[in-house]
């Protein structure tokens, strides 16, 4: 089936009323979450997640992609309006985004961020698109060595791409990693780490970790001090951006839409770093970098652009490879594994509906977006005015309730509240916390790539260096070790 | 910052001897695969060495002076504690007393003590909100929510 016939079976069933309803309650609910600061799409995702069991899987990650995307569009709204970055990847859309809504241009600014949004999504849907499908060709010859160095990749690039103190990074990829080993080893059956706990025997569920960690730890964070959020106080009329904009916008949305889809595909980067690199791109191509930090459209346009993209882009690995390269996206397989789906490569063979079908919701989640967010920015804005104090009891419930509901059991819902006390201490000590989520997720596959692998060459490492793709991979891993160490040799130099 | 990186080191490094420790009495090779023990063994280690590397960064190094305490002044952490300790009261009576009355109460005892909201707005706020929730989960969704006192 080439690509034509299998975006169009796509559409027909993104299409569908229901499915169209959940792309579009998640786009909403994703940009609610977006301008909402305390709460992200992670953790969004999770609390949602219960509510999907008994639906089809098909609608249900139409929901979560519309999640994920939306949120990047409505990260934007609290960066210009509040110089609060609603998501994380949106830091960059504060510095010129607020500067704008200072000189009276927020209606401008929102609907550039709308804009370049739409664009870059749309740009992203079709790079995925073109590339998953040849990608995911190639991934069907890997064997287990070929899925170890990709993952050991993957969590490479994690720790010494992120931009965090690589120890920290390396220790919460490894505290993930040991969390992913409790329960039953998954090749002999014996139990490990249980503590004797009945409960422990099928290991700890993702969602009590995550609910824990960015549900319970961001609310501990957050809530720490009274948030006192003052909204600048002026017009959102004037939404249509002016042929001067547009130009100086639209350079700036391209290249954000290819730095961001291509920064989305590599593991452990995201969108939080695409709009850093879109936006100094930005700058040093931009004839008047001056400008910058003074409310430049290029600024707003750029980082939106990239935040956008990287979710397409990180939507590759995922469906082609099955191994994701985010939290979020860890998260989404996750719940795509207790759906009875196996991500990877087989998926475009065996499920082209489900696949396709969210490619093309993807497209027409963007529509929507757009739509939403042009007449209604007005609205998400006025959404600011709900006080975290009220916001942050809801996720309370909602994270006890939604653990609960998994199996009914008080245990869960307590493992909860001590991985809260963890997602706090965690973000206080400066431990990335997304990679614990990858991590865990992660673990029980890179266990079980290794120990094929391993069997297949009767305990040999060699199998890992002799199979052209794996040895490729390792040597990415390689190159990745060293760039830190080139770094650090050259600042060495330059003192 | 340095202080508490030097507890962590420590901390981790009892984790990570624990992990091995527990990991030695499980099989380490099998005839022809590695075995239970394999991959937990070789992640505590990594442990063990990362844990000496934080402990040496923040002790010998010096690193991380610069950074100032993480976490918050006194009044903060009081916030802190009525949070954490309601949630785990309302925990632990969640079962026996069921879904509606623990989490509208917890919630209720969030805005009127900790957020200072007037009694009535903190009640109708609470109220509403576990309703809606208890519509989502239970209504909506079928999910069994303990009934507790409301139990017939």
């Amino acid at each position: 089936m080439d690509v034509l016939q299998s975006i169009m079976l796509g559409f027909s069933i993104a299409l569908t009323p229901t499915n169209l309803f959940y792309a579009f309650f998640g786009s909403l609910v994703g940009t609610v979450i977006g301008v909402l600061p305390g709460i992200g799409p992670l953790c969004t995702i999770a609390m949602i997640l219960p509510t999907t069991f008994g639906m089809n899987p098909t609608s249900a990650m139409i929901m979560m992609a519309a999640v994920y995307y939306g949120a990047q569009y409505g990260g934007s709204t609290t960066s210009i309006l509040l110089n609060i970055p609603g998501e994380s990847a949106s830091v960059m859309t504060t510095l010129d985004g607020y500067q704008m809504a200072r000189q009276g241009r927020a209606g401008v600014a929102l609907a550039t961020a709308a804009i370049s949004s739409f664009i870059a999504g749309t740009i992203s849907v079709i790079g995925l698109m073109l590339l998953a499908p040849p990608l995911a060709k190639i991934a069907l010859k890997f064997g287990p060595p070929e899925y170890f160095s990709l993952m050991l990749l993957g969590l490479t690039t994690i720790v010494f791409l992120g931009g965090r103190s690589i120890v920290k990074s390396m220790v919460s990829i490894i505290l993930g990693l040991l969390l992913g080993i409790v329960g039953l080893d998954p090749m002999g059956g014996v139990s490990r780490f249980t503590l004797d706990q009945l409960e422990l025997m099928d290991g700890i569920n993702f969602i009590v970790v995550v609910m824990g960690v960015f549900g319970i730890g961001e609310v501990l964070v957050s809530a720490e001090e009274k948030m006192k959020i003052s909204i600048l106080k002026t017009k959102l009329s004037g939404l249509i951006p002016t042929l001067k904009d547009c130009k100086e916008a639209t350079g700036a949305t391209l290249r954000g839409s290819v730095i961001g889809f291509f920064i989305g595909v590599l593991p452990g980067t995201g969108a939080t770093i695409a709009s850093f690199l879109s936006y100094a791109t930005e700058k040093m191509v931009s004839k008047h970098p001056e400008k910058f930090g003074k409310g430049a459209i290029e600024g707003v346009a750029g980082p939106e652009a990239a935040n956008n993209a990287a979710v397409g882009g990180a939507m590759v690995p995922l469906f082609t490879l099955g191994i994701p390269g985010s939290g979020t996206t860890a998260v989404m397989m996750g719940a795509m594994m207790m759906w009875g789906l196996r991500p990877g490569p087989l998926l475009f063979v065996q499920h082209q509906d489900f696949i396709w079908g969210i490619i093309a919701s993807m497209y027409i989640g963007n529509v929507m977006l757009l739509i939403l967010n042009l007449p209604l920015v007005p609205l998400f804005a006025s959404m600011l005015r709900v006080p975290y104090s009220i916001l942050y009891p809801f996720i309370l419930v909602v994270c006890i309730t939604g653990v609960y509901s998994l199996e009914n059991s008080m245990f869960h819902v307590f493992l909860m509240f001590l991985f809260g006390i963890v997602g706090y201490l965690v973000k206080k000590l400066d431990f990335p916390p997304a990679p614990i989520v990858l991590a865990l997720i992660l673990g029980p596959m890179v266990e079980r790539a290794i120990y094929q692998s391993l069997t297949m060459s009767h305990g040999s490492l060699s199998i890992l260096v002799t199979r052209p793709f794996s040895a490729s991979f390792l040597v990415l891993v390689l190159i990745v070790l060293a760039i830190p160490v080139i770094r650090w040799s050259k600042e060495r130099r330059k003192a | 910052m340095r202080r508490c990186n030097q507890v962590v080191g420590i901390l981790l490094l009892i984790f990570s001897i624990w992990v091995i420790i527990v990991s030695r009495d499980l099989i380490y090779v099998e005839e022809f695969s590695p075995g239970a023990g394999f991959f937990p063994f070789w992640l505590g280690l990594s442990l063990l060495i990362l844990s000496l590397i934080l402990l040496l960064n923040s002790t010998i190094m010096k690193f991380y002076l610069t950074e100032g305490n993480p976490f918050p002044e006194k009044h903060a952490l009081l916030r802190l504690a009525y949070i954490l300790g309601s949630l785990l009261v309302s925990l632990l009576i969640f079962e026996r007393i069921g879904f509606l009355l623990t989490m509208s109460v917890f919630v209720a005892f969030l805005l009127i003590f900790v957020e200072k909201y007037r009694w009535y707005s903190g009640i109708v706020i609470s109220v509403l909100m576990v309703f809606a929730v208890y519509g989502i989960f239970k209504i909506w969704l079928a999910v069994p929510l303990p009934p507790g006192l409301f139990h017939r």
